[in-house]
This record gives structure tokens, C-alpha cells and sequence, in this order.
């Protein structure tokens, strides 16, 4: 079984920083990207994995992305991070298919645990 | 009948329907076996925006791909189910296409003739769209929410395996209501799918629909989106909530005493649950509250495992091919007969997932237009063929034959001329069977028999 991968989109600063930690804590392949193309050229490889969009650079390719891995890939947890409360966004997220919205003011210090509990083999 | 000359009797009867048609109230109309357009009424015509005799004898059949002609899609939505061409009554919804906004709600009624069907006869209803908080929304993102609901569609449940037919009824009768669903499947058999399917056809669809994973949340973003005002600012229609017992048990108690059925407002969503295992003995186990239990299992649809729907396995494999096609960019159309016994050979123990996940990476190895053998994964290719077993019909009848005769002595205390009754056969027939099985009437028989023959 190949490992899973942990696909980041969009994440900077601190936040960025702490998944970095976690992911060489547990051992675990991190992606960091800034293009959606790229992505989805990742997410055609074999492996289970869990895709981190900060929406806001693009947010029509972002959630485009989120729609095609939620429909085509069930395997693969979207989990969504907004820079702004607003819960039009966070509602079509969900519907979109995404397994976490996050947006403030809830604790985005969540998102590493999130991860961890998304990935396969992670949860009990 | 298409292609011959009419009867004297055809054109009055039409006549008659047209005359029916023509003072109802209602759009409604009327297609011949084949699905073409007979006839249809004024309301229709308004509702549709088409003129009958410009669409009178086209197909209204299912495109495959999205039609150009509005004309075309109209017809599409109009489209019989294939339940309503095996002559059940039916209802199905589907988003009104071309200037009509919102939704349609379709009724299917058959008409069927001494040995066939003749025609079937729609109704419309158009649905009003609810006030959701989406609608804010710009038209390119709310597109999104409109491509991935096409993949939910109830239509495409459609099976030939009877587990299937059934957890399709239910699903059906579940998507016309608002009360809480409890589905109980196998990993990996199509929960998630169904439970949006039913919010898809549901009277909350205009909303939108949460799945929460309660082994993967953390209890304080599940208490925020389930049971806080912050969570119903969403105005989610429904929440699928993913292995309830895996949730803090005050959590669970709370959740029990929320109301569950979406409210005018738009405030409460509808509750859906899915549970691996049977939820009962969570209950029993002490994971699951059992209030939540009861609050939730108002209707309960048990989604069956792959193994028990092989009668749709071809069907799977051609939707699973054509999904796969959205992010991995492949050509391939088909899997060749030795695949597929290979595939059918297989107990598929991760269910859908797990032959979803096959064909995908089997999509990316195979070299030409269908899967072959050798794209399967290793452990697939090395399957045994599977044996031919044999199903000796005579046998096996006897067998249901005895345990049914057992059971009614059982039921009767061994009252010979009771458990006739209760087999609906008469006495000597039954007493003779018994002495061909040899079973043992035993000595409630004995206690009873003089009762017998009054």
C-alpha cells in the first residue's frame, strides 16, 4: 500500500509551519503547492490523501477542485480553510463534499489533528 | 400500434384521452411505450414552454450526454424511469430545465394492456425553491453545487438485484419525507451515496447537505455544526452524520433532543445516520445512546453489500468507468470478459469502494480501450475462476418444503389439522409429506391428535 500523502494548497505562515511539524512528526509526505493544476496532477497518483484548501487565490478553481475530488475521488478528505466567516462559502463546501470546513473564529490549530484523523489508517 | 393502420376503436378512445387530458388541471402527458410524446395538455405547454405538435412523437428518453437543443432537454427531463417502464408507478424529481426555474416534481402512471405495457401517463409538478443561504451566491459557484448534485440522483439507483429494488423504494419514500434515516451498510456500500441521493430528492435539496464523520471531527466542531446557532447559520437541508456512537455521549444525548425535520425557517436540517454495524447492538454495547437510536431510526434502509447485488455488477463497472474519467484522464470504455470474471470472482469484502478503487487504477494502467486481465491488481489476476455451483432445484425445494412443514407443526404445538391450515394445504397432503420427510411429530402431536378429527 503506498503512503499517504498530505496535498496543501494555499496554506502559508504559522499554520503551514505547524503541519510541517506534524507531518515529520509522524513521518508523513507533505506537498506543498500554490497552482490548482497541480493539484489535481497530483492527486492522479495511486494513494489514499487528504487535500488542504485555504480558498481565496481562485476561489471558482478551488472549490472546482474540491467538487471533481469529492465526486470522483471518495477516497481523498477535502478539508477547506476560509480566511473570512462566511457561511454561503462554508455551506457550498460542505455540499461540495469537503469531511471539514474551517473558518473563523473556529480554531483553525484544529486543522493538524484534523489531518491526522482523516488520514487512512489513522483513525481507530 | 406504430406503423399499422389505426383500429375503428383507436380514434375515439385517443379522442377520450385527449378529452381527459384536455380539463385537468393539471401538466399533464401522455406517452406511448416507446416513450414517445402522444399528447399533452394546454398546462403542459405553459409549463414547458414547448408546443405540442412541434415535439408531438419525439422520444422523451435519458441523454447521456447534456443535449444542445433546449428542446432536447426538456424532453429529457420528461423521461420515464425504468421502474415506470416495468409498470410501476413511480415519482422522481428533477431540476427544471430551459425557462422554468426550480424544480419538477414527476409522477409516472402506466397504463398497461392485457400482456404489455401501452403507454405511460406524467404528471408535472413544479416545486417553488427554497430560500437558502447560497442563494447569495455567484451563478459560476452555484453551477458547482448543480454539477456534483447530477451525480446523486435516485434515477441511478435503479437495480436488478432485489436488495436493490427494496433499498431503492425505501430510499424513494425516504426522500419524500423529512424524518430521520438510519442506513446500515458495510464499509464501503454506498451509505454516504444514498444519503445524499435522499437529500437529493428530498424537499431540502434547494439547501445544502454536510456529511460529518464523527471518527474523524473533533467533538467540539461536531457540537458547533450539529447543536450550536453557529452551525445553523449554514442552513444546512441535511446532515449525514457518519458512526453517531463514535460521538461524546453528552454529545449524542443532545443530539437525541434536537428536533430533526427541516423547519420553515430553514434553521434545523434533516437528520441522516449510517451506521457499519448494526446499530442496536451499539446500544446494547453502551457506544450508542439510545435515544439518539430511536430518534434516528424513525425509517432504517439496510444498504446492501456488492455481494448481494451482483445482478448490477456490469452497471456498476460502466458508471465507476465513466466517474473515474473526471480526474484521471483515460480512454478506457470497457473490461474484457476475462476481467471481468476475474472481478466478478472476487468477494469484494471493501464492497463498492474497494471495486471503485480497482478500476481506477486499473484506468491508469491499462494500455488500450478496455481493462484487461493483467491491468487488475496482482491479488485479482491470481484469483481462481470461479467454480459453477450447482443448484439442484429439487432439492433445494424439499429442503424449504421440510423446514416449512417443521416450522408450522412448531407454530400448531404438532396439530396435524392446524398446521394444514397454517400451510394452506389440506390435512392429508400434509401428513403425507410428513411421512416422506420422516419428521418426527413428536408428543404435543400425540397430546393434541384426538382434537383432530371431530
Amino acid at each position: 500500500m503506498k503512503q499517504a500523502q498530505i496535498i496543501s494548497y494555499g496554506l502559508e505562515g504559522p499554520l503551514a509551519g505547524r503541519l510541517q511539524q506534524m507531518a515529520q512528526e509522524h513521518g508523513l509526505w507533505l506537498r506543498e503547492l500554490q497552482h490548482v493544476s497541480a493539484c489535481r496532477n497530483l492527486l492522479r497518483r495511486e494513494g489514499p490523501a487528504v487535500l488542504l484548501l485555504m480558498l481565496g487565490r481562485d476561489v471558482i478553481a478551488e472549490l472546482s477542485l474540491a467538487e471533481e475530488v469529492g465526486r470522483a475521488s471518495p477516497e481523498t478528505a477535502v478539508v477547506v480553510v476560509g480566511d473570512a466567516d462566511n457561511p454561503a462559502l462554508a455551506a457550498l463546501a460542505w455540499d461540495l463534499g469537503a469531511r471539514c470546513v474551517l473558518q473563523p473564529p473556529q480554531p483553525v490549530e484544529l486543522l493538524p489533528e484534523i489531518v491526522l484523523r482523516l488520514l487512512p489508517g489513522e483513525q481507530q | 400500434m406504430a406503423g399499422t393502420s389505426p383500429s375503428p376503436d383507436r380514434e375515439p378512445a385517443e379522442a377520450r384521452w385527449q378529452t381527459f387530458l384536455r380539463h385537468a388541471h393539471e401538466p399533464l402527458f401522455l406517452l406511448n411505450r416507446h416513450r414517445r410524446l402522444l399528447f399533452a395538455n394546454r398546462h403542459w405547454e405553459e409549463c414547458t414552454g414547448l408546443s405540442l405538435p412541434a415535439v408531438r412523437g419525439q422520444a422523451c428518453r435519458p441523454r447521456r450526454e447534456k443535449a444542445s437543443d433546449p428542446e432536447d432537454t426538456i424532453l429529457a427531463a420528461l423521461a420515464p424511469p425504468a421502474v415506470a417502464l416495468a409498470g410501476q408507478t413511480c415519482r422522481t424529481r428533477r431540476r427544471a430545465p430551459g425557462r422554468a426555474a426550480g424544480w419538477w416534481q414527476l409522477d409516472f402512471f402506466p397504463i398497461q394492456g392485457e400482456q404489455r405495457l401501452l403507454g405511460i401517463l406524467g404528471k408535472i409538478t413544479q416545486l417553488p425553491s427554497l430560500p437558502a443561504v447560497t442563494s447569495a451566491l455567484p451563478d459560476r459557484l452555484l453551477g458547482l453545487r448543480d454539477r456534483h448534485a447530477e451525480a446523486f440522483l435516485l434515477d441511478g439507483l435503479a437495480s436488478d438485484a432485489p436488495v436493490g429494488q427494496r433499498m431503492l423504494e425505501q430510499a424513494r419514500l425516504a426522500s419524500q419525507a423529512t424524518m430521520p434515516v438510519t442506513l446500515v451498510g458495510e464499509p464501503g456500500s454506498g451509505k454516504h451515496w444514498l444519503a445524499r441521493a435522499i437529500h437529493q430528492a428530498g424537499p431540502a435539496r434547494d439547501r445544502c447537505f454536510a456529511a460529518l464523520d464523527c471518527r474523524a471531527l473533533p467533538p467540539p466542531l461536531l457540537a458547533e455544526l450539529l447543536l450550536e446557532p453557529r452551525g445553523r447559520r449554514l442552513e444546512l437541508g441535511t446532515v449525514y452524520v457518519r458512526e453517531p456512537a463514535e460521538m461524546p455521549r453528552e454529545l449524542q444525548d443532545r443530539l437525541a433532543r434536537m428536533p430533526h425535520a427541516p423547519d420553515d425557517a430553514g434553521r434545523m436540517p434533516r437528520l441522516i445516520v449510517g451506521h457499519r454495524t448494526d446499530p442496536a447492538e451499539s446500544v446494547r454495547a453502551g457506544r450508542l445512546a439510545e435515544e439518539l437510536h430511536c430518534t434516528a431510526s424513525i425509517l432504517t434502509i439496510a444498504v446492501p453489500p456488492l455481494r448481494e447485488r451482483l445482478a448490477d455488477f456490469d452497471a456498476f463497472i460502466a458508471v465507476f468507468l465513466e466517474r473515474a474519467r473526471v480526474l484521471t484522464e483515460h480512454t478506457v470504455a470497457g473490461v474484457s470478459p476475462d476481467a471481468a470474471l476475474a472481478l466478478r470472482g472476487h468477494t469484494w469484502p471493501g464492497n463498492l469502494r474497494e471495486l471503485y478503487d480497482v478500476l481506477r487504477s486499473a484506468c491508469r494502467r491499462a494500455r488500450r480501450e478496455r481493462i484487461e486481465r493483467a491491468d487488475l491488481p496482482f491479488f485479482l489476476q491470481e484469483s481462481p475462476m470461479p467454480a459453477e455451483k450447482p443448484l439442484p432445484l429439487d432439492q433445494l425445494l424439499e429442503q424449504a418444503e421440510r423446514r416449512l412443514i417443521e416450522r408450522a407443526l412448531r407454530q400448531a404445538k404438532g396439530n396435524r389439522t392446524r398446521a394444514a391450515e397454517i400451510l394452506g394445504i389440506w390435512r392429508a397432503r400434509l401428513v403425507r409429506r410428513i411421512d416422506h420427510f420422516g419428521i418426527d411429530v413428536g408428543g404435543a402431536d400425540q397430546e393434541t391428535e384426538g382434537t383432530d378429527n371431530r
